[in-house]
């Protein structure tokens, strides 16, 4: 059974994080050269992480699948990221930014990450704005703010539509600043396909590079993976077609708990699926929703009629009438589920009935086309590009979809996991959002434990290291792991059966969106636990995967993707089917309001599920972390 | 997941693709039909259909890079008509 402690440190909220960086263990300077720190993955965390600690002086080995760190998915963030500067002086500050956090995750995230989080935002802002990240700026030359889902200020800092890209490109540049004075050794067409564990510590990972086959060993003093979310479980998600969960699912079955898997967020802001071969759903940010507002017709038999025809008080604002303190700017979780109750009434608009409409003709009537195009010229464009319509003449049509995933590797206050000297960082971690994200979080949190928290919190670990101790890449634990590496992609290419790799993520896609999506319920539940492992079974039986390992061979790499997803997906289900409430983006329909909102049970629920691999085909072991909250009443989540 | 369906006429179309097996191999143009091709098809989803055809026939399918699927992270690199995203 693994022993989870937290380390949340002892006193009052404010200071938790003050003393912690006070108390916690240092690396001498002149030590900090004699470790070596692996980091998977060159996102906005696994790059502001890998510079950082090469600027302080640890050697820094990256690995990216890409070609190039400037490919993580992170740069198709569009909205925004939060922080608490309150440069609008409209009551913005740490605590409540702290506050609004807590409350956006219905009650179910640490309270001392959270509150770190709240605290460093303000630094991060500073450090991209130093790097040359070109945020949007006021007439004056002051850095500009837009609001976001959740709260009731506005503290989003943004690049047009394209913050995240200009967030990675900031830290990228910080990288490849290292790479260039050699504190960074970068590996790209790396891809990990297992951790190593040591004597119970995570030493090192099994890499196979993705152009020649080959498959190898690296070892280091710590491992930090930085690898992303698991969204691409349901296949139609926001995400790109090589993020995937294979790195923490290796770490997991090498001991690393899984945290809150079911919790998956599906943002209400997507544009529509227009056929079966789609490879993916395009997101159109939330920050949109600051001037378009959202809507869909009063009557039934209006759906089809073109939006221009259908009347002022035809229409239905919902959100604005459901929820008038927050309106169109509600969270996430909160938006999606609004969106498919008005669907599921019948009222949802184009031929399939999947949709609403998100409007900006007030907008462009009080900011001028030029105004609108300004804020989110790109958006519009990417519209244009999908769906070839315009926008600033007709309403967008928008549906919910897969975003984000607040689950991830269970980790302690220093984001260690409780295999020792694993690190995760970012979306791949399952920290700080509890059980729903506040949008424009994801860019914060993922630069925040780059930037500002795994600086710090790795010394206490490698203090605790003997410099030099790392072991061999010879011994017998990564003769072991490169063993199982091997053997895995062996066994997928002699099954020669008859459905290609993605007829398989096809199938798991529509299995979780029916029964672990939006709404879910126990027989749904329990028959997607019947499901899913017929369809392992399946895939294992009758896959296709052409080509050989010794070479590029894509179909490999996405055979390896889905085999960890279709496993993965039946633990999301199965935490769903354990956690008897609803909260966040876990919506039990059994637990809710008369008005459709979720019934939280804190007496029983207060806590984390933190999972533990028992081997191939046992059950796994539920773990539990309570959540103590100190410092928060917890209470019913309303934006009303 | 239910999809809109789409009004559009369907259309076939003949993939001309140039195959190599790597750096410093020959290399020769093959032909690859796709029929049924529907225009609300990305020109990568286009490629995704032929290759699950070419797996399923035993063919080897076309290796090409890719990764958002919405014109941001640079991977395929993609011009259609000489144009990057294609005609707009």
């Amino acid at each position: 059974m693994a022993k989870l402690e937290s380390k949340i440190p002892s006193g009052p909220l404010a200071d938790k994080w003050r003393k912690h960086k006070a108390e916690i263990k240092l690396v001498n300077p002149a030590n900090k050269r004699k470790y070596e720190v692996i980091v998977v993955g060159a996102g906005l965390a696994g790059s502001s992480a890998a510079a950082t600690l090469a600027e302080l002086g640890y050697r820094v080995k990256n690995f990216v699948f890409h070609d190039s760190p400037r490919r993580a998915h992170s740069i198709a963030a569009q909205g925004g990221i939060n922080a608490a500067k309150n440069y609008q002086n409209d009551g913005d500050s740490v605590h409540r930014l702290f506050y609004d956090t807590i409350k956006g995750g219905d009650y179910r995230a640490r309270e001392a990450n959270v509150h770190r989080l709240a605290e460093v935002s303000v630094n991060i802002i500073d450090q991209c704005a130093a790097q040359g990240v070109p945020f949007a700026r006021e007439y004056g030359g002051l850095l500009a703010n837009r609001s976001f889902g959740g709260a009731q200020v506005s503290r989003t800092f943004y690049a047009r539509g394209q913050t995240g890209q200009q967030l990675l490109l900031g830290a990228y540049s910080a990288l490849s600043r290292m790479v260039g004075a050699g504190g960074v050794e970068l590996h790209t067409h790396a891809e990990m396909l297992d951790l190593v564990v040591v004597n119970g510590h995570a030493k090192g990972i099994i890499v196979r590079d993705l152009i020649t086959g080959k498959i190898e060993r690296h070892s280091a003093d710590a491992v930090i993976l930085a690898t992303g979310g698991y969204g691409n479980v349901f296949n139609l998600a926001t995400y790109a077609r090589g993020s995937n969960a294979t790195a923490i699912w290796r770490a997991y079955k090498r001991g690393a708990c899984f945290g809150n898997p079911c919790y998956t967020q599906i943002h209400p802001t997507c544009i529509p699926v227009s056929g079966d071969y789609q490879s993916k759903l395009t997101l159109m940010s939330e920050s949109l929703r600051n001037d378009g507002r959202i809507w869909v017709p009063k009557k039934k038999e209006d759906r089809l009629k073109n939006p221009a025809d259908i009347p002022e008080q035809d229409r239905d604002y919902y959100l604005e009438r459901l929820y008038p303190a927050f309106g169109n700017l509600c969270p996430r979780d909160v938006a999606s589920r609004a969106a498919k109750r008005m669907c599921d009434e019948g009222r949802g608009v184009g031929e399939s009935g999947l949709g609403v409409y998100l409007d900006f003709s007030d907008a462009i009537k009080r900011l001028g086309e030029a105004g609108v195009r300004e804020r989110y010229g790109n958006l519009f464009d990417i519209y244009h590009e999908i769906t070839a319509e315009n926008a600033y003449q007709t309403p967008m049509r928008i549906f919910p979809a897969v975003h984000y995933t607040m689950g991830g590797l269970w980790v302690d206050y220093n984001l260690m996991s409780n295999v020792p000297g694993l690190f995760v960082l970012g979306e791949a971690n399952f920290s700080d959002h509890g059980a729903n994200r506040l949008g424009a979080s994801a860019l914060m949190q993922g630069l925040a434990d780059g930037y500002f928290v795994i600086p710090y919190t790795i010394g206490d670990y490698l203090a605790q290291q003997k410099p030099g101790s790392r072991p061999s890449t010879d011994g017998p634990e990564f003769r072991q792991a490169e063993e199982n590496v091997t053997a895995m992609n062996k066994r997928l290419l002699a099954i020669n059966g008859k459905e290609p790799v993605s007829h398989f993520h096809k199938r798991l896609g529509r299995i979780m969106w029916e029964y672990c999506g939006m709404a879910r319920n126990k027989a749904g539940l329990e028959k997607a636990l019947q499901l899913i492992p017929a369809l392992r079974e399946e895939f294992w039986a009758s896959v296709k995967v052409p080509g050989s390992a010794d070479t590029l061979n894509q179909s490999l790499e996405q055979a390896g993707r889905v085999a960890d997803f279709i496993e993965l997906g039946e633990l999301m289900c199965r935490d769903a089917l354990t956690r008897e409430e609803s909260c966040g983006g876990h919506f039990r329909e059994e637990h809710q309001y008369e008005d459709g909102e979720c019934k939280r049970d804190d007496v029983n629920y207060a806590h984390v599920a933190a999972w533990e691999y028992q081997g191939e085909g046992k059950a796994p072991l539920r773990n539990v972390e309570p959540l103590n909250y100190e410092f928060t009443k917890m209470s019913v989540r309303s934006y009303k | 997941m239910v999809a809109e369906k789409s009004s559009k006429k369907l259309f076939s179309v003949t993939l001309r693709v140039w195959r190599q097996a790597g750096p410093g191999a020959p290399g020769r143009f093959v032909d690859y039909p796709a029929k049924e091709v529907n225009p609300d098809m990305s020109f990568l989803e286009l490629l995704d259909v032929v290759n699950d055809d070419l797996t399923r026939r035993g063919e080897e399918p076309i290796a090409f890079a890719h990764d958002c699927r919405e014109g941001i992270c640079g991977t395929c690199s993609c011009t259609i008509n000489g144009k990057p995203h294609g005609p707009g």
